[in-house]
């Protein structure tokens, strides 16, 4: 029960953060480590397949590629 | 200032919502769940997800499969514009982490499909695993991917739903489409999910690899 309570502060939390926070780099960040937290919420849930599809894509592949969305942006930057 | 304040008034309203259908919830009655349980033992599977969704909806996961192709489609057709050099160079640190990770990757992938038949798992989670082992062969091992043919991994992307479909049509013969003979059905549904871990797994990776394409 704690464990829940805990687990769902802290995804509150970090979706505060990734709507709030200014730095790109930081809300992505946040957003993978918000995946992350989700998927033991899953496994919580005894959804155990969810749960190895939300790290596998939403915070793996998801975070890899706004990574690299990052880097893009900052690549324009540099040439304007 | 005033677009933060905005932004918490909405949150807070959002999370007040929440709460109140959280709190106005009606007690939890599994009658889907009753009825799959029932027919489990017809759908050649012993894993009610499983049993779900690749006899029950088939053509739910069929048309999904669909979906993430056209993905794939929309993300080839608009060419990528972001160019960086490949890091090619011998590294010691990543050779060695990916010797150890992709083992582990492949065979837990492996693991995980075949696993779907009775526990959790599955085609869609283990092609999830194997896309992210594709992703960092591509980011540590940029030259492996100089050689491949870009009409062999089209081919590939679309074998999955190709088989999917042509097991459909097959399944006409019979009765309706994709409802499965008794007797084939688990030999059919493993088949069915060998086929789309390997193309999902591809297209997963396609998305990110397509997005970041080398300099020449």
């Amino acid at each position: 029960m704690l464990v829940d309570i805990l687990l769902s502060i802290a995804l509150l939390w970090l979706s505060i953060g990734i709507v709030l926070k200014d730095d790109l780099f930081s809300v992505v960040v946040y957003f993978i480590v918000f995946g992350m937290i989700l998927a033991l919420v899953w496994v919580r849930l005894f959804a155990f397949d969810l749960a190895l599809a939300e790290v596998a894509l939403g915070s793996g592949i998801t975070g890899a590629l706004l990574l690299d969305t990052i880097a893009f942006i900052k690549m324009q930057k540099r040439e304007d | 200032m005033l677009y933060k304040g905005v932004l918490w008034c909405m949150a807070a309203l959002f999370l007040g919502m929440l709460f109140f259908m959280v709190a106005t919830m009606p007690p939890f009655s599994p009658k889907l769940d009753t009825l799959v349980q029932a027919d489990l033992a017809m759908s050649g599977v012993s894993h009610d997800v499983t049993a779900v969704l690749l006899n029950f909806r088939a053509l739910d996961t069929l048309l999904e499969v669909g979906v993430v192709l056209l993905a794939l489609m929309g993300i080839q057709v608009v060419s990528p514009h972001f160019r960086y050099k490949p890091y090619t160079e011998a590294n010691t640190i990543t050779d060695i982490y990916i010797a150890i990770l992709l083992p582990v990757i492949i065979l837990s992938a492996l693991y995980l499909l075949l696993a779907g038949s009775y526990k959790s798992g599955g085609a869609f989670v283990a092609s999830a695993l194997l896309a992210g082992g594709i992703i960092i062969l591509k980011l540590t091992k940029p030259k492996l991917f100089v050689s491949l043919e870009k009409l062999h991994l089209r081919f590939l992307s679309a074998l999955g739903l190709l088989f999917f479909v042509g097991i459909g049509v097959l399944t006409l013969i019979e009765g309706l489409f994709l409802q499965y003979p008794l007797s084939y059905a688990s030999t059919l549904i493993l088949m069915i999910e060998t086929l789309l871990m390997f193309s999902l797994a591809i297209i997963l990776a396609s998305f990110f690899i397509n997005a970041v394409q080398d300099l020449e």
